[in-house]
């Protein structure tokens, strides 16, 4: 299931402070697509310093993901200011973000597409909606939809 | 009635300090008229008293001058010297000019039937003198003219002191009476100043405790209205901390919610064919159970967020808002073969999304709880309503009554006030699906358009419900409602 405009796996990238979900999260993508690369941190903080490490080794070797998954609520720097903060680095900002949340408030809506996020997704309630959802990112980013070479 | 009671006595005391003002007005006002009669009465008087002192000297200048006339014609008829007759010649016009004039200054008939004599023993003498003169020459005559002269001069004399005295008596009893009249003012405006002063006293007094009762009044009056502005606050603040608690605890209620279910079909996922019967249904249990509480959760949320909202309130025709409500339901409706007839509804101001979840909500509750055996009929009218016979409702306000009934299975009517009640059912949640809450928001709803919901039935007789709305909105709470949406809950 590897993408075929590459010839290393699709590296996904999960932000999430809870540790069940981020377990579920990637339990949904393992599942779904066992040969892809899944990566987590616990805050927004986490997730800049790994994304900075990885852009200060040289290009070739380049490591950054091709698709990163955004809790909103987060402890020290959480979701939004991450996602201005991705959004105005140069380096990272052609990576999609898909807000995955609990919110389904419309302010964190028009807020996270304002910020630039690429999607927002509420959580869903059980793992088959879990499983659903990795699904369809998958064949959105992956199948359908172009994205930057990494 | 009490406060009737105190509002008459109110209106009873301010009528009695006002009838003491009055009084004391006219007192005030009688006051004056009295020292201006006084004063003119004294003016009267000293007229008068001068008048007469007049009179007097006018009798006494009378007399003097038929003394003169008499002296004069004395004179001449002793010496023939026609220098005395002077005199005689100047004083019968003088004697006539005072003549007329004490006939102006006297009062009184007395005093005129005795002027009228004067005149005549005036007269008397100043002809005795004329015929004395002319008749110089007969001494006969000249010497019992003299005596005579002498008796008529003293005649005069009487007459004249009679009228003297008369003037004098009438001058003393004037003054005596001037003397009793000022006093008599005086007394009277003493007792007027006095009564004035009690008078105004009194008011005052009354007044002054009026002012302090209505003042006590107004402080308690402002005291209640700090009050109550405080509770408002209050409920206000607590009503927003109760929807902010509604909402936050839902969201956080979610999460391990959301948890139980996830790892519950996690579980399921992995173990499903080593599972035997029992551990599949209860772990479908877990999960159904799971899944009614998030659903009970989010309904819970919807409610809290109900009150919310404060404004939007806007004209609509609500047969629309129904109209709405069916294009939405047509599958269903379809599918029940129901009878839905609506009739003309007013143009109301309301929330229109709120309005159509409340006829969303009366409407599917009439094609669930339909008999087994019938197609639901539904019929929605209208009519206008005064709310005096709405609890809640303002007496007087126009209303207009959109009423909802079916032929369903209906429900015991001791259970009307139980049906609009959060998560309250009739029936069992396997009978009939729901949580409980689509009743309990409309009610919210309702209330939010200082409305009023009832409903009544009868089992098996099916069920009428009916929405009163307002026919018009107070205006909008612009304060309240300011922050609301924009301090909306981040929750991640």
């Amino acid at each position: 299931m590897n993408d075929q405009r590459t010839d290393r796996p699709v590296h996904i990238l999960l932000a999430d402070d809870d540790e069940d979900d981020r377990y579920l999260i990637l339990e949904a993508f393992r599942r779904q697509y066992p040969g892809s690369r899944l990566s987590a941190v616990e805050d927004g903080e986490e997730l800049l310093t790994f994304l900075e490490q990885r852009t200060a080794q040289s290009s070739a070797e380049s490591d950054l993901p091709d698709l990163i998954l955004l809790d909103l609520n987060m402890p020290r720097l959480d979701g939004r200011e991450v996602l201005r903060q991705l959004k105005k680095n140069s380096s990272l900002c052609h990576i999609p973000v898909v807000v995955l949340t609990t919110s389904d408030a419309q302010p964190d809506v028009q807020r996270s597409y304002v910020d630039g996020a690429n999607s927002f997704i509420t959580k869903p309630a059980n793992f088959q909606g879990l499983m659903n959802t990795a699904q369809i990112l998958w064949n959105y980013w992956f199948e359908v939809v172009t994205i930057p070479q990494a | 009635m009490k406060f009737a009671v105190s509002l008459f006595t109110q209106s009873n005391l301010s009528r009695r300090v006002a009838v003491a003002f009055l009084m004391a007005l006219i007192l005030i006002a009688s006051g004056f008229v009295l020292s201006f009669y006084s004063y003119t009465q004294y003016g009267t008087d000293s007229e008068r008293v001068q008048q007469t002192y007049q009179t007097i000297n006018t009798l006494n200048g009378v007399l003097s001058t038929l003394k003169d006339v008499e002296t004069g014609t004395r004179g001449f008829l002793l010496s023939g010297d026609s220098l005395f007759l002077e005199t005689y010649y100047k004083a019968a016009p003088a004697i006539e000019n005072e003549l007329a004039n004490l006939e102006i200054l006297l009062s009184g008939e007395a005093q005129h039937r005795l002027l009228d004599t004067l005149r005549h023993q005036v007269q008397a003498q100043l002809d005795m003198s004329t015929t004395q003169i002319r008749n110089r020459r007969d001494v006969r005559a000249f010497q019992s003219h003299l005596l005579l002269g002498k008796l008529r001069m003293d005649a005069v004399r009487r007459t004249v002191a009679l009228m003297v005295s008369q003037e004098d008596k009438q001058m003393k009893i004037r003054n005596e009476q001037a003397a009793q009249s000022y006093q008599r003012t005086l007394l009277i405006g003493f007792l007027l100043s006095l009564i004035t002063l009690f008078t105004v006293i009194f008011a005052y007094s009354k007044l002054d405790a009026e002012l302090l009762r209505r003042q006590r009044t107004e402080d308690q009056l402002r005291a209640y209205e700090e009050e109550l502005q405080a509770h408002i606050r209050q409920l206000t603040m607590s009503n927003e901390e109760l929807e902010r608690f509604a909402f936050i605890a839902s969201h956080d209620l979610q999460e391990p919610l959301r948890k139980i279910q996830s790892f519950a079909g996690l579980v399921n996922e992995r173990n499903k064919a080593v599972f035997d019967n029992d551990t599949n249904v209860f772990m479908s249990k877990i999960v159904n159970s799971a899944s009614r509480m998030s659903r009970m959760i989010k309904d819970l949320l919807d409610f809290s967020r109900v009150s919310s909202q404060h404004q939007g309130f806007q004209l609509t025709k609500l047969n629309d808002v129904i109209d709405r409500v069916l294009e939405d339901m047509e599958l269903q409706v379809k599918g029940l073969r129901a009878e839905i007839q609506v009739g003309p509804l007013p143009v109301l101001p309301v929330i229109a999304t709120q309005m159509e979840q409340v006829f969303a909500n009366l409407i599917s509750n009439a094609l669930k709880y339909r008999k087994p055996d019938q197609a639901p009929v539904v019929h929605i009218t209208s009519e206008e309503v005064d709310g005096v016979n709405f609890p809640g409702l303002m007496p007087g306000k126009r209303y207009y009554k959109i009423s909802v009934s079916d032929n369903g299975i209906g429900f015991d009517e001791k259970y009307t006030e139980h049906i609009f009640q959060l998560f309250q059912r009739l029936h069992a949640k396997t009978a009939y699906d729901g949580t409980g809450i689509g009743l309990a928001v409309c009610k919210r709803i309702i209330l939010a358009h200082q409305g009023y919901i009832a409903a009544h039935g009868q089992p098996n007789e099916g069920a009428t419900f009916w929405v009163v709305l307002p026919e018009k909105q107070p205006l909008p709470d612009y304060e309240r409602s300011a922050d609301r949406s924009a301090s909306a809950y981040f929750i991640g």
